[in-house]
């Protein structure tokens, strides 16, 4: 796992694979979080980018996993901590169904304080909360494919 | 209101059953209100007066009843008139030590019945020397009984006296001229009594020290039983504060934090947005803001409500009451300051029960809560006219409560049942209030 400015990269995405061609069309982020105030400051961070946009969000992993159909988004950030089923085994059902598709885990703790299982459910990258930045989405996104 | 269906409850039935040794479980004794509720101090009482109850009546019944039959139906000797007056000398003696017993004075009485034992057996070994055998046993009887009552001083002290006395008890019978009149009685009188008395007071002199034996062993399974319970409760307090650290870590990582790590986000896009994009972010950021320091506030209070620190339960149980979603009914009068372990205590106990009233207790649930301060303990009664519950399924809460307030040597009493309302009534040792200028003035901004 390296660190990049507050990613860090779990998997080298080479299932996550996508063309790159941001500046064709939009890249469609969907927002997994049971906290009401991180989807807003998605939404405003998404809002600041002229290249991504919200595809959808929910507030639980049984929700996204239903909810996110084939081809719906490009990235998913994911919150680690819900109630239910948890961002790491909703993140592990995604990639199953969708290989192609980019998980991104977030949480507020330091990677340190994060199951070993986050490295080995299919996510790509796991983001500190308090780091999301348009620059850090488009980074993230650059080093997916 | 509430208190009218519920019965009220005794302090005494919440006390686990005693284990006495069998002598001491005289209802008598039991429901007697001049004994305090202290059972250890009551169960050393009962055995004392219990003891001091058995010998008045051996001594009034074998050195006077016994004397004045045999005076009025076989001999009129002056002999058994004399056994009678040392009789009634020694009688008053063990009802003044009665009456000092009673007053809790164990030491002066305990002196006092060696004291008059010693005289009255050396009186009746010199009226009647062949009866220095009996005399003997019943001069050991109070200080073989005193063991756990006096200080090992003074037991030393009496034990070495008890041992002159028997000495000079034998020479005196050795060596004193055998009066006509003694010679002169029945030999079977005297007989009889020496059968009789030398057994008699053999048993008693083991059974105390058999009933001091189970005593003993009696406060031992007791400090054991003891032991364990606060092992237990000690564990438990331990998984209760563990517990309460999660759920404070979870309301921190949820709540606050939460809203602080979203402001930081939208903070950072205002400071690289352009003038007219910023103003919406910074809106939003405000009330982020006002969000994050409400759950603060909230946390902080539910962590320790300030009001108790500054104004104790009678200012912070209204504010508490005020708070339910369920009606409260206080009754808070003469309700002063309390050392702050007791006070969080009984806040904690009040507002456990408040919330399991308004989460079990079912639609128009109304509580009553009530505060008796007496000298010695203060009652904090809390009842709610809910559904109840079977009290064999007693929830973690409750047993928080009971351990919480155990800790601090206080009892929960727990009534309830199905369809009757619960009613909690939490004791607590009020000696150590506090005087209103000791209190300190915690209250800060």
């Amino acid at each position: 796992m390296i660190e990049k400015g507050g990613v860090y990269t779990i998997v080298r995405g080479t299932s996550a694979r996508h063309d790159g061609t941001v500046a064709e069309e939009f890249v469609r982020v969907w927002v997994v979080d049971d906290q009401a105030s991180f989807r807003r400051a998605t939404a405003a961070t998404l809002d600041a980018m002229d290249d991504f946009v919200m595809a959808g969000e929910c507030e639980t992993g049984e929700s996204a996993v239903e909810l996110i159909r084939d081809g719906d988004a490009d990235i998913v950030l994911m919150d680690i901590h819900m109630p239910g089923m948890g961002g790491i085994e909703a993140a592990r059902q995604i990639h199953a169904a969708q290989p192609d598709l980019m998980v991104v885990l977030m949480s507020t703790y330091d990677l340190e304080d994060i199951s070993a299982d986050a490295a080995e459910c299919g996510a790509s990258a796991y983001l500190h909360k308090e780091h999301l930045s348009p620059d850090l989405l488009s980074r993230i996104w650059r080093a997916g494919g | 209101m509430a208190s009218r269906r519920l019965r009220v409850p005794t302090a005494v039935g919440s006390v686990p059953e005693w284990r006495a040794p069998k002598i001491l479980l005289l209802a008598a004794f039991r429901s007697s209100a001049w004994l305090g509720h202290d059972l250890i101090h009551r169960f050393r009482a009962e055995r004392f007066e219990v003891f001091l109850g058995g010998h008045l009546a051996l001594w009034a019944s074998a050195a006077i009843v016994l004397p004045l039959l045999e005076y009025t139906w076989v001999l009129r000797s002056p002999w058994f008139l004399a056994f009678c007056a040392v009789g009634v000398a020694q009688c008053v003696v063990l009802v003044i030590a009665l009456y000092l017993a009673r007053h809790n004075r164990f030491q002066q009485s305990i002196t006092l019945v060696c004291i008059g034992n010693w005289v009255s057996a050396l009186l009746v070994t010199f009226i009647s020397p062949p009866l220095l055998p009996a005399m003997a046993l019943l001069a050991m009887v109070p200080v073989v009984f005193a063991e756990p009552y006096i200080r090992w001083q003074r037991g030393l002290a009496l034990t070495v006296i008890t041992g002159v006395c028997v000495l000079v008890m034998t020479l005196v019978a050795r060596f004193t001229q055998v009066a006509d009149v003694v010679d002169q009685a029945p030999r079977w009188i005297e007989t009889a009594f020496i059968v009789v008395a030398v057994p008699f007071n053999a048993l008693h002199v083991m059974v105390i020290v058999w009933n001091n034996a189970a005593a003993l062993r009696t406060s031992e399974s007791q400090l054991a039983e003891r032991a364990a319970e606060l092992a237990a409760s000690r564990t438990r307090l331990i998984t209760a504060a563990d517990e309460e650290r999660r759920r404070l870590e979870r309301d921190l990582h949820d709540g606050a934090q939460q809203h602080l790590v979203a402001l930081s986000v939208i903070i950072q896009l205002a400071r690289n947005a352009d003038r007219d994009r910023a103003q919406p972010l910074l809106t939003e950021a405000s009330d982020l803001v006002e969000t994050a320091v409400a759950e603060i506030r909230r946390l902080a209070h539910g962590i320790y409500p300030p009001l108790l620190v500054s104004g104790g339960l009678s200012e912070a149980l209204p504010t508490l009451a005020a708070r339910a979603s369920v009606p409260v009914h206080l009754d808070l009068n003469g309700l002063g300051r309390y050392p702050p372990s007791t006070e969080a205590a009984l806040y904690y106990c009040c507002s456990e029960a408040l919330q399991n009233a308004a989460k079990h207790g079912g639609p128009a649930t109304t509580v009553m809560v009530a505060a008796h301060a007496h000298e010695q303990t203060l009652n904090l009664t809390i009842s709610d006219t809910g559904r109840g519950f079977d009290s064999a399924t007693m929830g973690v809460g409750l047993t928080n409560m009971t351990d919480r307030l155990s800790a601090i040597g206080g009892q929960l009493v727990i009534e309830t049942g199905p369809g009757q309302g619960t009613r909690i009534t939490a004791t607590v040792d009020a000696t150590g209030q506090l005087a209103d200028s000791a209190v300190i003035d915690g209250s800060g901004s």
